[in-house]
């Protein structure tokens, strides 16, 4: 279980998090959805301390962070069980696929090369790209870039999953396949938090979705709640637009 | 004609030149190698930002930079002493002054010198790789150790290659001045042929291509250098 409370984080004058409270359970997949530039990227990154929160907690089953105190001790401890798939992909451009996924195995955990590499094989085989392993990402597409970095990420055996925008710069011949990917992964129980523009992909494959504004969460619920007994007016608004797009 | 200007003698200078060259390449490796050390501890100061140490950095490499490397190898060769001389009147310590051979004072300008220029090229290339890398190898849990050894350091090292490559071409070439202090190197021996067979436009016409060969030498060894380590140029390799 993973569980957030009073995150807050300004940029200057701009206060982009206003004390946002989320608990995931362990096997439950939450869809944060909101208005560019309403915090939901942010927030996702105050996790594994990409963005430092200035205040609020993180607690991550047993490991319990307070954000404002944080020693690098608590955030390796928040990276390793936690993993990411960016917007961007940002795989590492001087390895290869197989070597952007072994990484973490090998430098990280410290696993041997051959055990590392067997679990590297699979999960690229998982995520179709068994005919890619020594690609670099320049010579891979944008949605074979993104498998790469969810294979990455599932490799580390993370006790979340926390995707920020995963299809966001995709061509759009390339969004299907990857969202496919990251539907099988989601039912096989892997917990995850997921902040998507893509609202069909979001109502299909979470059993929470948070709607977020002006730097909290302004309504969450079931896909149902969200989606068709909307609340309240912003989130209605919200969905009109990108219903209408 | 031959009174006033003599082929033959560019190859009698050349010959004469050529025992000489290891002490330049001696004094071009070690300020190199020193140089390279140093610029990257500079370099680091100035990307980490460490308070003190990032200012005095900056203030170190600006001065080395502004100021002429020969004003800089009289500075090593009077002021080294004159610093062994106020250690031993207050510490009571019996280092002698005059037997510090000459080459050590161009060891120690030369290498703080290059040390400045390294930093640089060296703090460029680090700055110049992807916040994304960074930040994924932050998000699978690398330490900042791990993450300048296996991420940023490989990649910052392709960017630096050519930089690198030229700032040790400038450095063969200014150790020339280091015959101001008295040292033989090519230079050195050049004055000494040149001043005994009064064939002066001869001899350094065999000095300039003798340091026109070996610059020629080192930018084929820094372009290859460059073609290994650059990605893009990579083949890739089927695995069945």
């Amino acid at each position: 279980m993973i569980k957030l409370e009073g995150i807050e984080k300004s940029f200057g004058n701009n206060h982009v998090l206003r004390g946002v409270d989320l608990t995931v359970n362990t096997g439950e997949v939450v869809s944060i959805i909101g208005a560019s530039g309403s915090g939901k990227s942010t927030f996702l990154r105050t996790i594994n301390f990409l963005e430092r929160a200035d205040a609020g907690k993180i607690t991550l089953d047993d490991i319990c962070v307070d954000a404002a105190n944080a020693d690098k001790k608590d955030i390796l401890a928040l990276c390793r069980n936690t993993a990411m798939v960016f917007q961007s992909y940002n795989l590492f451009q001087h390895r290869t696929a197989l070597e952007n996924v072994m990484e973490a195995l090998t430098i990280v955990q410290k696993k041997p090369v051959q055990e590392a590499r067997a679990i590297a094989e699979e999960q690229l085989r998982r995520v179709g790209l068994s005919d890619r392993m020594n690609y670099y990402p320049h010579q891979l597409s944008g949605g074979q870039q993104q498998r790469v970095g969810i294979a990455r990420a599932l490799a580390i055996n993370p006790k979340v999953m926390l995707l920020d925008e995963p299809t966001s710069a995709l061509d759009p011949e390339m969004v299907g396949g990857v969202l496919d990917v990251i539907r099988s992964i989601a039912d096989q129980g892997l917990t995850m938090i997921i902040v998507t523009h893509e609202m069909a992909f979001a109502r299909d494959v979470s059993d929470r979705v948070a709607f977020f504004a002006d730097g909290n969460i302004v309504e969450s619920g079931t896909p149902e709640d969200i989606f068709v007994n909307t609340r309240e007016a912003r989130t209605k608004d919200f969905l009109k637009h990108m219903l209408a797009r | 004609m031959e009174n006033i200007f003599k082929p033959s003698a560019i190859l009698e200078g050349i010959k004469g030149i050529i025992p000489n060259i290891p002490i330049t390449l001696e004094i071009a490796v070690v300020a190199a190698i020193i140089g390279i050390i140093l610029g990257f501890i500079l370099a680091l100061f100035r990307v980490k930002k460490l308070p003190v140490l990032s200012q005095l950095a900056t203030l170190y490499i600006s001065f080395m930079r502004g100021t002429p490397l020969l004003v800089q190898i009289f500075l090593s060769y009077y002021g080294i002493p004159v610093m062994l001389n106020i250690l031993n009147y207050r510490f009571g310590t019996a280092f002698s002054i005059n037997k510090i051979p000459n080459m050590v004072f161009v060891y120690v300008a030369f290498s703080l010198n290059e040390a400045a220029y390294m930093a640089e090229a060296i703090r460029a290339a680090i700055l110049s790789v992807d916040r994304k890398d960074i930040e994924a190898a932050h998000s699978i849990g690398m330490t900042g150790g791990q993450t300048m050894r296996r991420v940023i350091l490989p990649q910052a090292m392709i960017v630096a290659i050519p930089n690198l490559g030229n700032s040790v071409i400038s450095l063969v070439k200014s150790t020339s001045l280091a015959f101001t202090i008295g040292v033989m190197d090519m230079m050195g021996r050049a004055k000494v042929i040149s001043g005994s067979n009064m064939r002066f436009f001869e001899v350094y016409i065999g000095l300039a291509l003798l340091y026109w060969v070996m610059c020629i030498i080192i930018e084929f060894v820094v372009n290859k250098l460059e073609k290994k380590f650059n990605i893009r140029e990579r083949k890739v390799v089927q695995n069945d």
